[in-house]
């Protein structure tokens, strides 16, 4: 579920503060984290956070969410077991999902007039939800819920499509340049580390490389094997770092431009001339788990991942992660300020079929108590997606929780657009003949226009003029 | 006689005779052809349900803009052809033919056929000469066949991975470079992945099909002198040859939509090198949700599966 798709065109908050470089080591332990998050988790936190007027409800929903993410879990049972007791004629089944590919699941039942009545999905399918009819618009439920004022513009802009509201997000995404501190230190790298330019990755990687031949320098992620890490950890910072959008003010896609150009010379740079990046990075059966486990034990030098991938980390080995993983925001090739690809964590959608989207719609808020929002977002490591929960001294507790939550600031998010599916496949295989040396940068960004215009259509798409 | 032959009065006895053994005939015919026709009509049906039904469905929705998510979510207008002009413009079409053809002949064909009639032949030799572990290498290759499609493709993640794959360690270990297979050999590594689940099925049936040959020809052809090649060419071979273009068929079928071992190992390669169209209607139709190109792509490789078909009915057939 956190493997997600966001990409966007410009930073909601250009004028915001940037995060500074995190202090190391870290004081932040695996004890500390599930001890708070999990006490905090407990039932007992949800006392008396349940709205007034979520009483007296009656009938049955059933509360679905992806099987596999075992944190949530007990959040939605307390959650549920706290509204089933203030409302008696009310039953809340928690079910989750059985088996793999859960997003595909829950997509063929909504089709089919069925599915769970509230469940939990990444944001990034808002905008198709909504267009297909499957969800039910939540805005006259906002209009009357005072904690959504808690949120923040630009996060409620990530659940809103065509004037409605339509998720209630209790995390939103951020990610960072994760460096191996150790390998930083032997080959004469500054820590801590905070590249100017997207430059100065590739000379850190050139670095680790010429000192410790063995390890994968940098792992940046190319064609269809990186999924959506490809879009999101490669090409999406990537063309904001070189000044430019995927889509312009006028919500046309830009099929090319300079900064389109630069991102693919990058990976050309990266893969071909510098040979920073090993061909295996895209080659392996599941390179993001590959290159999180090389992280993890120190054969990579440097990743861009999600700020959820440090816990585990952490959890197997607490010395080692906290003295050795460094993290930095993402640079701009000019004086724009570093930043952080961000992106609408998981939602709660209703079902548009549900019977009682009022006690669906109990839960909803319930969930998202703050209280709850903190805890959750302390066990598995997130921005919460409401500003009184981020705003909470337990993210002081540690540097790095400290920068999840200060990456807020500097978070580049995107509004819902139905065609960002469409671009996933597109860009794997502008970046995947890139990187492979089939093609050079200008064929790449003809491959990427022609596929992008297909797919879109000739109105839909602007090239925009580049002398390089 | 002849007269009698040659007189119109014969020529009516034998009219009359002629119809009344047709009419019998015919009732008879008749009857038996109903009485055959009823005992398929559950079959009919069946294949019917379960067969033509999905098959006319696909058909149909090619012909609709429907996907599951989006603005044409459940549409079910009429669109003609529209989704087959989508994927003939398609640029990488073309590629994932060539990449299905290549896979079939090679994971079908060679590796699942000629590597299961290896392994019947081995097998076969080795339990006419009492070696016990045939059975043991029977049973080997038999796990193979019922192992997972996903488990496959992990099994073959964990052998040919660059780092990490038992391969490359073994490679290290006698002094060779490591290699890439999986990037620099996407479509082999799937090759050799799929070969290696299916030869069980072609091996069972080559073997059964060895087995029924009676023992006392190859002697009778041993003792006239023949070499082993001849006895090979002139009993062996025609024996198994309807088998054979049985089991070409059948591996066909299976490789040409085949498709999980395909994604778990290499996901269609980084470039696409290893996407096959069975690989690209997965994709498309339950990753982005577009079910009516799916469908189109479905009808596609009916006609080449179709075609492969025919092809080896072809060559299968026996002489005379």
């Amino acid at each position: 579920m956190n493997d997600r798709f966001n990409c966007s065109r410009e930073p909601h908050n250009p004028a915001g503060e940037v995060t500074q470089p995190v202090e190391w080591p870290l004081r932040m332990g695996r004890r500390s984290l599930l001890a708070g998050g999990v006490a905090i988790g407990s039932a007992a936190v949800l006392k008396n956070t349940l709205p007034v007027h979520a009483q007296d409800l009656t009938g049955t929903i059933q509360i679905g969410f992806d099987g596999a993410d075992e944190t949530v879990h007990p959040f939605v049972e307390a959650t549920a077991e706290e509204l089933a007791s203030s409302n008696p004629d009310a039953s809340l089944q928690v079910e989750a999902s059985a088996g793999g590919s859960y997003a595909t699941q829950l997509v063929l039942q909504l089709s089919r007039g069925q599915g769970p009545d509230v469940f939990l999905l990444s944001g990034v399918a808002v905008a198709e939800l909504a267009e297909s009819g499957l969800i039910a618009p939540l805005t006259r439920y906002v209009a009357d819920w005072d904690d959504w004022e808690e949120y923040r513009d630009e996060f409620g802009a990530t659940v809103t499509y065509a004037g409605d509201v339509w998720a209630i997000p209790y995390s939103m995404d951020t990610h960072f340049l994760y460096y191996r501190r150790d390998l930083f230190a032997g080959a004469g790298l500054p820590d801590p580390w905070n590249p100017d330019t997207p430059a100065d990755i590739l000379e850190a990687a050139l670095a680790i490389k010429r000192e410790y031949p063995e390890v994968i320098p940098y792992a940046l992620y190319a064609g269809a094997n990186g999924g959506n890490s490809t879009v999101v950890r490669g090409f999406v910072p990537l063309v904001h770092a070189f000044g430019g959008t995927l889509v312009d003010s006028e919500g046309l896609w830009i099929i090319d431009s300079c900064a389109i150009r630069d991102a693919l010379s990058f990976y050309e740079q990266a893969y071909q001339i510098d040979q920073v990046v090993p061909q295996d990075v895209m080659t392996g059966a599941s390179p993001t788990s590959a290159m999180r486990q090389a992280m993890g034990d120190g054969t990579l030098g440097i990743l861009y991942d999600g700020s959820w991938t440090y816990q585990p980390w952490l959890e197997n080995d607490p010395e080692n992660t906290e003295a050795n993983i460094g993290i930095a925001l993402f640079p701009t090739d000019d004086d724009r300020e570093p930043f952080a690809v961000g992106g609408t964590g998981n939602c709660w959608y209703i079902n548009t079929s549900s019977e009682h989207p009022d006690l669906a719609w109990a839960f909803v808020e319930a969930f998202n108590a703050r209280e709850n929002q903190i805890a959750l977002n302390l066990v598995d490591p997130h921005i919460p997606a409401r500003s009184d929960a981020a705003s909470d001294q337990s993210f002081q507790q540690t540097a790095f929780l400290s920068a999840i939550v200060a990456s807020a600031d500097v978070l580049l998010l995107t509004e819902p657009d139905p065609a960002f599916r469409e671009l996933i496949t597109i860009v794997q295989n502008a970046t995947g003949i890139v990187a492979t040396g089939e093609a050079e940068p200008v064929e790449a960004v003809e491959r990427y226009a022609s596929e992008l215009t297909r797919v879109l259509g000739e109105d839909n798409v602007v090239r925009q003029t580049c002398s390089r | 006689m002849l007269a009698l032959t040659n007189s119109p009065q014969r020529h009516d006895l034998l009219s009359a005779n002629e119809s009344l053994y047709r009419g019998t005939l015919d009732g008879f015919v008749l009857s038996r052809t109903s009485r055959y026709l009823a005992t398929l009509i559950p079959a009919a049906i069946l294949i019917a349900i379960f067969f033509i039904a999905p098959a006319v469905w696909a058909i149909a929705i090619s012909t609709t803009p429907l996907t599951l998510l989006g603005a044409t979510a459940g549409s079910t207008e009429f669109i003609g052809l529209d989704n087959y002009r989508t994927l003939l413009d398609d640029p990488d079409f073309l590629k994932y033919v060539r990449n299905t053809i290549v896979f079939t002949l090679g994971a079908a064909v060679i590796g699942a056929t000629g590597g299961g009639l290896a392994c019947a032949f081995l097998i076969d030799h080795a339990q006419r000469t009492g070696n016990r572990l045939a059975g043991t290498a029977f049973a080997a290759i038999l796990l193979a066949g019922i192992c997972p499609p996903v488990l496959t493709g992990a099994i073959w993640a964990g052998i040919l991975d660059y780092r990490t794959g038992l391969l490359n360690s073994a490679m290290s270990r006698i002094g060779l470079a490591p290699v890439d297979w999986l990037g620099r050999f996407p479509m082999l590594s799937v090759i050799v992945a799929e070969s290696w689940r299916s030869v069980a099925l072609a091996m069972i049936v080559f073997t059964a099909a060895l087995q029924l040959i009676p023992r006392d020809v190859y002697e009778a052809a041993r003792i006239d002198g023949g070499s082993r090649w001849s006895v090979f060419r002139s009993i062996t071979l025609p024996a198994i040859r309807p088998v054979g273009a049985l089991v070409l068929m059948m591996t066909t079928i299976l490789a040409t939509g085949s498709f999980l071992v395909n994604q778990v190992l290499t996901s269609g390669g980084t470039s696409r090198q290893s996407e096959t169209i069975a690989l690209y209607a997965y994709h498309v139709a339950f990753t982005d949700f577009r079910i009516a190109f799916g469908a189109a792509i479905s009808v596609v490789i009916l006609g080449i599966t179709a075609c492969f078909a025919l092809i080896f009915l072809r060559v299968g057939r026996v002489p005379g």
